[in-house]
C-alpha cells in the first residue's frame, strides 16, 4: 500500500515536470527553489497529517487541529509581541496549550464515550472561539527586531529561516517534518506504545481483553496530535509574521487527506507514516504544479477531490 | 369501524369447528438440508395439527434452527416437501412465509428501538390515506386492537425502546397477528422465554393459550422443560440432525426425554484424565455481577467455588446460564461497581477490575469469540501473539526484535501453528490456527490460571483433538484451568470437575464420577424458586 502512494507520488513528479511552464529553457517546476519551496509547504500539512495519522490508527479522527493551530498561533504571537516572554518560553507554552487541547479532547472521548468525531467537533468551536476572544479578534502581527516591542528575530530563524547544505537552502520546517516523522515512524514500529496504538484501532475489544490500556493510548494519541498541531503553528506563525484567529481553516481536512492518501483507514489499524509523509508531498505536488499552471484555485479544489477518491479506490482495489 | 369488524371476522374463521382439532396444519415429509461438508438434517417427518402447540427440542446443533429457518422460507433449497394445510408449499423467502400466515418470533429480537409500537406493528405496510400520506390515525386505532388481543397494556404511541423485554417479545407477537389480509396460521416461537420473567412468561403463555382456542399452531422451541411439560401438546426429539419421534406429553417425562435428546454414546476424544490437583490457585466467594436492574440481563448471583494448581473445572450450563459472564466477570471485565465478591488468586485477596488487573494477577482469558473478542485479524501473528505479553520483551520502551521473534517462534513449535511465518496476517489462517494464536497469546503471560471459553468452537475435528492435547499438557504442568464449554463430550471427558450454572446461579458442583448428562442437564434446566416470585 505504501508503495502504491510513492507509485503515486513518483507518477505525479513525473507528469508534473512534462506540464510545467518552461522559461529561458529552464524547466519551473524542476527548479530547486521551487522543489523546496513544495517541500516546504508539505511540512506544516504533514506535521499535523502525521498527528491525524495517529489518531486515525486508534480508529479515531481529530477535527480540531485547524482550529488548535490557530489557538496556538494566536498564543504563540500573543506571548512574543504581548507578553514578551521570550522565545523558549513562547515555544513551551505554545506546544503545551496544544497537547492540553488535545489531551481534553482524548479524556472527553473516553471518558464520557463519546465519538471523537463529536468531541474534536467540539474543540474545534471552543478553540476557534477562544482563538478569536484572545486575539481581540484580529492578527497579531509580529515585528521581528531587537526594539523593545518587538519579537526576537532567533524565532523567525527556529521556524522560517533556512539551513544551507549541499549548496541549497533547505527551509528549516523540512527538518521538523522529517524528524518528526521518523520520531514517530520509530515509536509505531518499535515501542510498545506503538503496537499499543496499532492494536486499539484494530480491534479495541480484543485490545482491551489483551490487557492494553486502551483509555490512556487514545488520550496520549490525541495529546499528540494537539500538540503537533501546536508545532505547525510555531511554523505558520514565522513564515507569515502574524497569528491569527483564523488560520488553519481547514487544515483539518488537508491533514486526513494526507493521510489517507497515504494509506490510511479511516477505520482504523491500518497506516504507516511514511505513507502520510508522502501523501502531503503529493498533495503539495499538486497544489504547486496547478499554481504554476495557473489553474484557477476553483479548479484546484475540484481536481484535489477527485484525486483523492481515485487514490483511496486504487487502495482499496490492491486490498482485495 | 370497518377494520376492526374485518379482524372480528379473521377471528371467526380460524374458530370453525372442522378445523379446530382434527386437521393437520403444516406437515413436514422427508425434510433434509445439508451444508458444505454437513448434513445437518435428514429425513425429518412429523406434522403439526391445527390448534396445537408443538414442542421442538434437542441440543445445541441437533437442528432445530435449521428445520425453522425451512419453515420461515429463509433457507429455500432443501430435500423433501413441506405441506400447509394439505397443499405442498414452496417458499421463497421469509416475506413469502408471511403470505402464507407463517411467523416466528426469534430469541433475539428484531425490533427497532426508535420506532413506536404502532409504527413496529405496521412496519413495511403502513396505512396511507387518499393522499398518500400515513393514516396515523388508522394505524394507532388497529394497533390498540391487536395489543388488546396480546393483553398488551401500552400505549400504541409509546416507543417500542421504552418497553421491557417482555413485552417487546409481545409486540412481536401481535406483530405476527396483525397481517391485514394474511391471517395467523402456524406461529413459531424460538426460546421465547430466555429473557423474560416469571410474571413475562406467564402472560406469553396465556396468549399461546388463545391463539390456539383460536385454531394458530405453534411450534415451540425451548430447552425449559417445565414450560414444554406445560404447555405442548406433543414433542418432537431431534438429535444430530435426525427426527428421533413424536411423541404425546402425557406420555412422557423429564428423564426419558433428556435420554431421547442425549441418546448418542459419548465420543471419547480422550481418556479421562488422572487429577493430581495440587495446591489452591484461585478461590472465589459470593462472587455475584448485578444487572441493571431490569431484570433482563445475564446476571450471576452468589457464586463459589475453588480451582487447584492441575485441575480442569468445567462450567456446564444451558444458552445464557451465565458461563461467559462468570468468565468475564473474573476477568475484570465488567466494572467494579457492577461486581460483589470475593476473588483469591494463590491464596491472596485480588482486586482485578480490569482485564490488564486480571493478567497482572496471573489471569488469562481465551474468549469464545476469537474473531471480535481474541485477535485483530488484521494484524500480523507476531504481533498479535505478544500483545499481552508485550510488557515482557521491552527494554527502556522499546521492543527487543529477537526476544520476541524467537519467543513467538517456540509458541508456533509448541502448539504446532500452521503458518507461512510469523508477519502473515492472523485473519487468513484457518479457525483451528487461529484458535491456537489465541492461546500462545493467553500462554506467553505464563497464567496460573487460564479461563477457557469455548476453546473448540467452530474449528475441526483434528485441530479440537490438539486443542484437547494441549490443555491437558497445561494442566499437567500445573496450570488451573476453568473451561466453559455448551458441547457434553467436552465437559465430560476433559474435566476432573463441573460447575453447572442455570440462571445465573451455581445449581450444582459434580465430580468427575459424577457427571453424567442427565445430571448436568437436570441442574442446568433448574429454575429457581426466588426468581418466579419476581
Amino acid at each position: 500500500m505504501r508503495f502504491q502512494s510513492l507509485f503515486g507520488l513518483i507518477a505525479l513528479l513525473l507528469v508534473s515536470a512534462l506540464l510545467s511552464p518552461v522559461n529561458n529553457g529552464r524547466n519551473v517546476f524542476l527548479e530547486p527553489q521551487n522543489l523546496l519551496n513544495i517541500v516546504r509547504f508539505a511540512s506544516e500539512n504533514g506535521i499535523i497529517a502525521i498527528g491525524m495519522t495517529l489518531v486515525i490508527l486508534t480508529g479515531g479522527i481529530d477535527l480540531s487541529v485547524g482550529a488548535l493551530l490557530a489557538l496556538c498561533a494566536v498564543c504563540a504571537a500573543a506571548c512574543l509581541m504581548r507578553y514578551q516572554v521570550g522565545t523558549f518560553p513562547t515555544v513551551l507554552l505554545t506546544l503545551a496549550l496544544g497537547a492540553l487541547a488535545g489531551w481534553v479532547n482524548g479524556t472527553v472521548t473516553t471518558r464520557l464515550r463519546l465519538q471523537s468525531f463529536i468531541t474534536t467537533l467540539a474543540m474545534l468551536s471552543a478553540a476557534r472561539g477562544a482563538a478569536s476572544l484572545w486575539s481581540g479578534g484580529y492578527a497579531i502581527p509580529l515585528a521581528f527586531g531587537m526594539g523593545k516591542d518587538d519579537a526576537p528575530p532567533g524565532f523567525r530563524s527556529l521556524f522560517a529561516g533556512q539551513i544551507s547544505l549541499l549548496g541549497l537552502d533547505i527551509p528549516v520546517p523540512l527538518f521538523y517534518f522529517v524528524s518528526v516523522g521518523a520520531a514517530v515512524a520509530f515509536l509505531l514500529k518499535r515501542t510498545g506504545f506503538g503496537r499499543h496504538v496499532y492494536a486499539v484501532g484494530g480491534n479495541e475489544t480484543a485490545a482491551r481483553l489483551s490487557g492494553v490500556p486502551v483509555s490512556r493510548v487514545k488520550v496520549i494519541v490525541f495529546a499528540f496530535s494537539g500538540m503537533l498541531a501546536a508545532l505547525a503553528a510555531l511554523l505558520h506563525i514565522a513564515l507569515v509574521n502574524q497569528g491569527s484567529h483564523i488560520d488553519g481553516a481547514g487544515y483539518e481536512l488537508n491533514a486526513i487527506a494526507a493521510a489517507v492518501i497515504g494509506g490510511t483507514s479511516l477505520a482504523g489499524g491500518v497506516g504507516t507514516v511514511l505513507g502520510t509523509m508522502i501523501g502531503a508531498l503529493i498533495l503539495a505536488i499538486l497544489d504547486n504544479i496547478l499554481g504554476l499552471r495557473n489553474i484557477q484555485s476553483e479548479y484546484q479544489l475540484i481536481l484535489k477531490g477527485i484525486i483523492i477518491v481515485l487514490a483511496v479506490a486504487m487502495q482499496r482495489r490492491q486490498e482485495r | 369501524m370497518k377494520e376492526l369488524r374485518r379482524g372480528g371476522r379473521n377471528i371467526e374463521h380460524n374458530l370453525l369447528p372442522t378445523q379446530a382439532t382434527a386437521a393437520t396444519m403444516l406437515e413436514f415429509r422427508y425434510v433434509g438440508k445439508n451444508f458444505p461438508g454437513v448434513q445437518a438434517l435428514r429425513d425429518v417427518s412429523f406434522s403439526v395439527d391445527t390448534g396445537e402447540v408443538h414442542a421442538l427440542v434437542g441440543e445445541n446443533g441437533a437442528g432445530k434452527s435449521t428445520l425453522m429457518k425451512i419453515v420461515s422460507g429463509v433457507y429455500t433449497d432443501y430435500h423433501g416437501t413441506l405441506f400447509l394445510e394439505g397443499r405442498p408449499l414452496t417458499l421463497c423467502g421469509p416475506q413469502d412465509a408471511r403470505r402464507y400466515g407463517i411467523a416466528i418470533i426469534h430469541q433475539e429480537l428484531n425490533l427497532i428501538p426508535e420506532l413506536t409500537v404502532a409504527e413496529t406493528l405496521f412496519l413495511g405496510r403502513e396505512p396511507r390515506t387518499r393522499w398518500g400520506t400515513l393514516d396515523s390515525r388508522r394505524m394507532k386505532r388497529e394497533a390498540s386492537t391487536v395489543l388488546e388481543r396480546v393483553s398488551l397494556p401500552v400505549s400504541p404511541d409509546c416507543p417500542v425502546k421504552r418497553l421491557r423485554v417482555g413485552e417487546q417479545q409481545l409486540v412481536e407477537i401481535a406483530r405476527a397477528l396483525e397481517q391485514g389480509e394474511h391471517p395467523l396460521r402456524l406461529l413459531i416461537l424460538d426460546e421465547p422465554t430466555s429473557a423474560l420473567s416469571a410474571a413475562e412468561a406467564e402472560r406469553l403463555f396465556e396468549v399461546i393459550g388463545d391463539l390456539k382456542r383460536q385454531g394458530v399452531a405453534s411450534i415451540y422451541i425451548s430447552h425449559k422443560f417445565d414450560e414444554i411439560f406445560r404447555l405442548a401438546d406433543r414433542i418432537t426429539v431431534l438429535r444430530d440432525g435426525a427426527y428421533i419421534g413424536t411423541y404425546p406429553t402425557g406420555e412422557m417425562n423429564e428423564s426419558a426425554l433428556i435420554r431421547l435428546m442425549v441418546g448418542r454414546p459419548l465420543t471419547d476424544l480422550l481418556p479421562p484424565q488422572t487429577a493430581n490437583p495440587g495446591e489452591e490457585a484461585m478461590r472465589v466467594e459470593g462472587l455475584s455481577l448485578l444487572t441493571n436492574g431490569t431484570g433482563y440481563g445475564r446476571g450471576l448471583d452468589n457464586i463459589s467455588f475453588s480451582l487447584r494448581r492441575g485441575e480442569i473445572l468445567g462450567v456446564a450450563g444451558l444458552m445464557g446460564a451465565g458461563r461467559t459472564e462468570l468468565l468475564e466477570t473474573l476477568f475484570g471485565v465488567y466494572g467494579r461497581g457492577q461486581v460483589r465478591g470475593r476473588i483469591f488468586i494463590a491464596g491472596r485477596k485480588r482486586h482485578i477490575g480490569s482485564p490488564q488487573e486480571a493478567i497482572a494477577a496471573g489471569l488469562a482469558f481465551v474468549t469464545e469469540d476469537r474473531k471480535t473478542q481474541s485477535l485483530i485479524s488484521i494484524l500480523s501473528v507476531r504481533h498479535n501473539m505478544t500483545l499481552a505479553a508485550l510488557k515482557g520483551f521491552l527494554r527502556a520502551g522499546v521492543i527487543q526484535q529477537p526476544a520476541e521473534r524467537a519467543a513467538v517462534q517456540e509458541q508456533v513449535e509448541r502448539l504446532r501453528i500452521k503458518t507461512p511465518g510469523d508477519a502473515v496476517t492472523v485473519g487468513t489462517l484457518s479457525g483451528g490456527n487461529q484458535q491456537k494464536v489465541a492461546l500462545a497469546k493467553c500462554l506467553l503471560t505464563a497464567p496460573s490460571v487460564l479461563l477457557l471459553d469455548e476453546p473448540t468452537r467452530g474449528i475441526d475435528v483434528g485441530a479440537k483433538a490438539e486443542i484437547y492435547r494441549l490443555i491437558h499438557e497445561l494442566a499437567e504442568g500445573g496450570a488451573a484451568i476453568l473451561l466453559a464449554s455448551s458441547e457434553m463430550p467436552e465437559i465430560l471427558s476433559l474435566c476432573d470437575r463441573v460447575l453447572v450454572l442455570s440462571h445465573g446461579r451455581l445449581t450444582a458442583e459434580l465430580t468427575q464420577a459424577e457427571a453424567t448428562q442427565e445430571r448436568i442437564l437436570e441442574a442446568a434446566t433448574l429454575r429457581r424458586a426466588t426468581r418466579d416470585a419476581a
